[in-house]
């Protein structure tokens, strides 16, 4: 009879392949164009800085670094109209490093010169908390850790002929909370922030929406809906309608980031 | 009895009563301030003007109930004395009440003079020792009490000294002295307060007030005097008001030296004489006195020179103020300690004090001479290393100069931080691992299905062996094998009587297999119907009644 082949332990093969799936990958391409671009930021040419960063931001970099440095960029340049990019960029990179204290503070400093006093949405409901310094990958690395150290621990027990208890049940409840968590907060961050110095909201589309109220640039709010060119956002009281979409820059860190300086100049008003 | 003067203030209700509203100089009258239904915080400020002084004496607290309905009442008691002679507005009375203020209306006190007659057994005084000093320098505010027939617990209700500050380490004189006066006795009480004004300007400062209890005057008819049960003088309290003193203050010339020492007065400077020789490293002390008429709280001695060739301590001054002859006098004591650092003849260097004196307004350098020491090497020569001395520490905070974002990292290793980026991973452990424990649990639930015991005897028809005593003792133990199964008994023990309960067919081939084995049917007529009975028995479920199931 021979001898079975020693097997590893199911837990570190969780935390093994745990470990690997929050490691990146580096994309050499975007090193280069990110440290070029802090070169031409150092030598005081932010034009430049903000179209290599948001070339390497193309090419697959979506990385918080980026956004932070692209931010400073747009922050830097003489247009004024550039600071809600700026505000949008350094959201983007806190939605990915949300205890990054330096993107924090930077967008706290740009608000303060913004003309709407509207809190910006909340990055999930107030029963996951967590995510509030969580972000979405960190949160959904945990609930994959902790439903695989559940499954893993079961089998383990299994294949020993051993009780399962309390352990793999409990890690399986956080694992499918944390998921739980991690899909509100990705639904959660589908907020906009106002490019314009004035945009109308309507309140329906076509010519018989009546302006409802107006939003002003770096106004950071929820987007429910598209339709076509149009966007419906959300007010954190509720108020909702209907706005340009070239007016908006999307705060998701995987979308595009348009090029500045045709980042704002929106086109007709909806119902016009 | 009491005649009210009520003015109300609004909602929680503030009162303003005094006894009466028609008073003579130098009585004293009850005033209250009265608060219903309201929480106050602190007591309630009273103005009064020249012609009256307003001294707070307490308060109480009480309760009412009047048809079931609770009333709280808080009473502020004043002691209100009129000084002189007038109509004069007492009030307006403000009080917070529940954080907000309220105000009661100010009311008319109408003041007479006093009935011509006899004149006032008491007379106050106020006098200021100069009516034109300097800033800093110290003047004495008396308070003169001269009466001729017994006064009882004299109280004096100093001014508001605004502009001018109680001189920190002197207190008040107090004097009794007895005299004469157009033959008549008088007792004379005199306070004195040593001050110092802070600023030029004029100064106004408003009467003190006197109050006292005085005997009832006697019954004019009778000659008697009130008394009370035990026999004692009743006695009134009356109140004296002096007149107001008036200063002018006026500051220091100019410039001002830039040694000056910051003291104002006419000062004395006096030191001891030291010894004329020391050793190196031992220490010796010498002695400075001040004196004068001036303040010298918190005076220190200027420091020595640096290259004086001397360390030197100071202790901490001893300062006591006096009064002389109805004077102010400070007097200082600062001891130095100086020790040598080198050897040879030494100067101790002279102390020079400018300070403003007063009497000659003008500035005065006081001088303690130089003095000279021998410094000799001492036991054991060596050389004194002097620390650093416990400088203050200069040090001041970072000052911040501007506001700015703050930068991103200067090298970055860029990847894809997103949720999407990381999917696959994510997803695919956990679906990995359950796979895994599903294909585990499967094997587990295979390997333990017990083996089918037909499968060996369906096999050995197939392998039987080719010689025919063999082949025939083979098939004899299948069938008993098979039969066996069937009927859950071993086979070894089935006889005849067993094997026919599963049939006809099943004794007959019993018996027939008995007979192949002693030359009876050919083994390939056997098998087949082995084969078949077999076949039969594995796939039908044993059933103790007639009915057979098939099995799966």
């Amino acid at each position: 009879m021979s001898r079975p082949h020693p097997r590893p332990h199911p837990v570190w093969v969780c935390l093994g392949l745990f470990a690997g799936s929050l490691s990146l990958t580096p994309i050499a391409w975007a090193d280069d164009a990110y440290a070029k671009a802090q070169a031409a930021a150092a030598a005081g040419d932010a034009a430049t800085a903000v179209a290599l960063l948001r070339e390497a931001q193309q090419a697959g970099a979506i990385d918080s670094a980026l956004y932070h440095a692209l931010g400073n960029a747009l922050y830097r340049l003489p247009d004024p109209g550039a600071k809600p990019a700026a505000a949008a960029a350094w959201r983007r990179g806190l939605r990915l490093a949300p205890r990054n204290g330096d993107l924090a503070a930077n967008l706290d400093r740009v608000r303060e010169g913004f003309v709407d006093r509207i809190d910006p949405p909340p990055d999930a409901p107030p029963a996951f908390f967590w995510q509030n310094f969580l972000s979405t990958r960190e949160s959904g690395a945990l609930a994959s850790l902790f439903t695989s150290l559940g499954l893993g621990i079961a089998i383990f027990a299994r294949f020993r002929q051993r009780m399962i208890g309390a352990l793999p049940p409990v890690f399986l409840l956080l694992g499918i909370l944390l998921a739980l968590s991690t899909y509100f907060a990705h639904d959660n961050a589908h907020t906009v922030i106002v490019l314009d110095p004035e945009l109308a909201v309507r309140s329906a589309l076509g010519p018989d929406g009546v302006e409802l109220f107006r939003l002003h640039a770096g106004t950071e709010v929820r987007s429910l809906d598209s339709s076509g060119e149009h966007t419906l956002i959300q007010l954190p009281d509720d108020r909702r309608g209907w706005v340009q979409g070239a007016s908006l820059l999307s705060t998701d860190p995987r979308e595009p980031f348009p090029t500045f300086p045709t980042v704002g100049r929106g086109g007709t008003e909806p119902g016009e | 009895m009491w005649s009210f003067l009520l003015t109300t203030a609004w909602a929680a209700r503030l009162q303003l009563a005094v006894e009466t509203d028609s008073v003579t100089v130098g009585e004293t009258i009850a005033m209250q301030v009265q608060l219903i239904d309201g929480l106050a915080e602190g007591v309630p400020e009273v103005e009064a003007t020249r012609g009256l002084a307003v001294r707070y004496r307490g308060q109480g607290q009480e309760t009412r109930m009047v048809n079931f309905e609770t009333t709280r009442i808080t009473t502020y008691t004043y002691a209100l004395s009129a000084l002189t002679p007038g109509e004069w507005t007492l009030g307006p009375v403000e009080l917070v009440v529940g954080g907000q203020k309220m105000t009661a209306d100010p009311i008319t006190i109408r003041v007479k003079e006093r009935d011509a007659g006899e004149p006032l057994p008491v007379s106050v005084e106020a006098q200021i020792s100069a009516a034109r000093p300097f800033v800093g320098q110290v003047v004495h505010y008396d308070l003169h009490l001269s009466y001729r027939q017994e006064i009882f617990e004299p109280r004096w209700t100093p001014p508001d000294f605004t502009g001018l500050v109680q001189e920190p380490t002197s207190e008040p004189d107090r004097q009794e002295s007895r005299g004469r006066n157009n033959g008549v006795e008088v007792g004379i009480q005199t306070v004195r307060l040593a001050m110092m004004p802070l600023q030029p300007g004029p100064i106004e400062l408003q009467p003190a007030v006197l109050t006292a209890d005085l005997p009832i005057p006697a019954d004019p008819r009778s000659g008697r005097r009130s008394v009370d049960v035990f026999g004692r003088t009743r006695t009134r309290p009356q109140t004296f008001a002096t007149a107001p003193v008036s200063l002018k203050v006026r500051p220091l010339p100019e410039p001002k030296p830039a040694d000056w020492s910051g003291l104002v007065g006419h000062f004395t400077l006096t030191s001891s004489q030291p010894p004329t020789t020391v050793a190196l490293g031992d220490t010796l002390t010498l002695e400075y006195q001040i004196q004068g008429d001036g303040s010298l709280s918190g005076f220190k001695l200027p420091s020595l020179p640096k290259e004086a060739g001397f360390r030197a301590y100071d202790d901490a001054p001893e300062v006591r103020t006096t009064w002389v002859d109805g004077q102010f006098v400070a007097r200082a004591t600062f001891k130095r300690a100086l020790v040598p650092e080198q050897v040879g003849d030494l100067e101790i260097p002279p102390l020079r004090l400018t300070v403003f004196d007063p009497t000659i307004e003008d500035w005065v350098t006081l001088t303690a001479d130089p003095q000279r020491i021998e410094v000799t090497p001492g036991e054991a020569s060596s050389t004194l290393q002097t620390f650093g001395g416990a400088a203050p520490d200069a040090r001041a905070p970072v000052e911040n100069l501007g506001e700015d974002i703050l930068p991103a990292p200067v090298r970055a290793s860029l990847g894809d931080e997103s949720l999407q980026g990381a999917l696959p991973a994510l997803v695919g452990l956990p679906l990995l691992l359950g796979l895994l424990g599903t294909a585990q649990e499967l094997r587990v639930r295979l390997r333990r299905r017990p083996p089918d015991p037909w499968i060996p005897l369906r096999d050995a028809l197939g392998k039987l062996p080719a010689g025919r005593p063999e082949r025939v003792a083979e098939l004899e133990r299948i069938f008993r094998e098979a039969a066996g199964l069937r009927l859950g008994r071993p086979a070894p023990s089935l006889d005849r009587g067993a094997v026919s309960t599963l049939g006809p067919e099943a004794a007959r081939l019993y018996t027939a297999l008995e007979a192949a084995r002693y030359g009876g049917d050919t083994p390939g007529e056997l098998e087949s119907q082995v084969s078949s009975l077999v076949q039969a028995w594995s796939t039908t479920r044993v059933t103790p009644a007639a009915a057979t199931e098939v099995r799966p």
